[in-house]
């Protein structure tokens, strides 16, 4: 499987529908992680956008020792550490920024599903993303990593080339963090 | 109960969380978990700090989004350089180029900074060397001039001669002897002060001669030079002054 994907990779320049038939199937994926790290859709597409270019860019790179989708990831995070380096991402403003850029139906979906769901569950959602924005990015590639990608220790430290005892130190800290940050929501969630 | 470290109690928070204990971490977390309230508190916090997170919800872009994708990528893709494949050279190759670098580094810091600073010729050594030269010149011209008187045998030698000009060199001759006169006042220069004077009394003869009308005059100049030896004089004095001369002349001899 692995050498395959090798085998394809390496006609990436050669031939662009190669390249194209790899965005087809790790498109979702790289978007998803994009959008865990960013908190919000527009930086998600540029940060899923920007990750499959440094990966066309940098594809002689790919040795094949690992897949081709932990591969992506680890750009994936790396541009999002690079982003978050060199400029602000307002994560906490999922509502005002992402949903006024979604086209067509999915967007009227959406609103529907929000409607539904009630200010109740959009407040929820807020407060996520705003507890989720005081991470460092190392925090939070593996906060996400572990909680919304189901990646385990041991694949978190080979996706982000840190030690497995990096991985639990920084989940760790996230995890207090998250819960200072939640402090106000205690009863809420039940913690006392 | 065992002892613990913050590391250690931490990691198996972390492991019972996410459902990665060990066997043995098992039973020290369990053991923890029944005797340390603390340690039970941290563990149901941690609990329902993961579960409030894991409400996050994913909200899907729309279809069209992702049909249009690519269609957004690829115009970036023709403007994004390819990486530069790096090629790999030998160890050898990369110390033969460092080793060759530090000797020219070597080479370039010892021309510019260790070679001994030019010799600055001294003025006296310039104008030693600028006496010379002016009295190689002096003694080829007056051996030039007096081998022409020398060699006069009668009167149509004369006639046929323009000895105005010798005169002339004459008079330039007794004033560059006079300078040179000046400049060998050191020791060891005292043959040559001598061999000027000798000249300048023949050139000062040979000045105010009136050879047009008496060619007498003329014998008594070469008898002067014959009887003061300056030929041989001037000859020995340029065979000691350039030796390659004085190799052919002892040659002949």
């Amino acid at each position: 499987m692995v050498e395959s994907e090798k085998q394809l990779i390496a006609r990436v320049h050669s031939d662009k529908r190669v390249f194209r038939e790899v965005v087809e199937q790790h498109k979702q994926q790289v978007y998803y992680l994009a959008l865990d790290l960013a908190g919000n859709h527009a930086d998600a597409q540029d940060l899923s956008q920007e990750a499959f270019l440094k990966a066309y860019k940098a594809v002689d790179k790919f040795r094949g020792d690992s897949k081709l989708g932990s591969w992506l990831y680890r750009i994936t995070v790396n541009c999002f550490i690079d982003m978050k380096r060199k400029r602000q991402i307002l994560t906490t403003n999922l509502e005002d920024k992402h949903e006024a850029e979604f086209i067509g139906s999915s967007k009227s979906k959406h609103e529907l599903a929000k409607q539904e769901r009630g200010l109740e569950g959009a407040m929820l959602q807020k407060n996520i993303e705003k507890a989720l924005a005081q991470l460092t990015p190392r925090e939070r590639s593996v906060f996400v990593l572990r909680h919304y990608q189901e990646f385990s220790l041991k694949e978190i430290a080979g996706v982000l080339s840190i030690a497995e005892g990096t991985v639990k130190s920084l989940l760790f800290r996230a995890l207090q963090r998250l819960q200072k940050e939640l402090e106000y929501y205690r009863p809420d969630i039940g913690l006392e | 109960m065992k002892n613990f470290t913050q590391q250690q109690r931490e990691e198996l928070l972390l492991a019972a969380l996410y459902e990665e204990l060990s066997e043995s971490e098992r039973s020290d977390f369990e053991e923890l978990l029944q005797k340390d309230s603390d340690f039970a508190k941290s563990y149901t916090d941690l609990q329902k700090t993961a579960s409030f997170m894991s409400q996050r919800e994913k909200v899907d872009p729309g279809e069209a989004f992702w049909q249009g994708y690519w269609d957004k990528l690829e115009p970036q893709l023709q403007e994004t350089p390819t990486a530069t494949r790096i090629i790999k050279l030998p160890n050898w190759a990369y110390q033969t180029v460092a080793a060759a670098a530090i000797l020219l580094l070597g080479v370039f810091i010892g021309r510019s900074f260790m070679q001994p600073p030019r010799q600055v010729v001294p003025i006296d050594v310039v104008q030693a060397a600028a006496i010379e030269a002016r009295t190689d010149a002096y003694l080829e011209r007056s051996k030039v001039l007096l081998l022409g008187l020398v060699n006069m045998e009668q009167k149509e030698d004369l006639e046929s001669l323009n000895f105005q000009r010798y005169q002339n060199v004459s008079r330039k001759l007794l004033n560059e002897g006079g300078h040179l006169k000046e400049a060998f006042q050191q020791p060891g220069k005292a043959r040559l002060r001598q061999l000027v004077s000798d000249l300048e009394i023949i050139l000062m003869q040979i000045a105010n001669l009136d050879a047009q009308e008496d060619f007498t005059a003329i014998e008594m100049l070469q008898t002067g030079v014959e009887r003061r030896g300056i030929m041989l004089k001037i000859n020995l004095e340029e065979m000691q002054r350039d030796p390659v001369e004085e190799k052919k002349t002892m040659e002949i001899l």
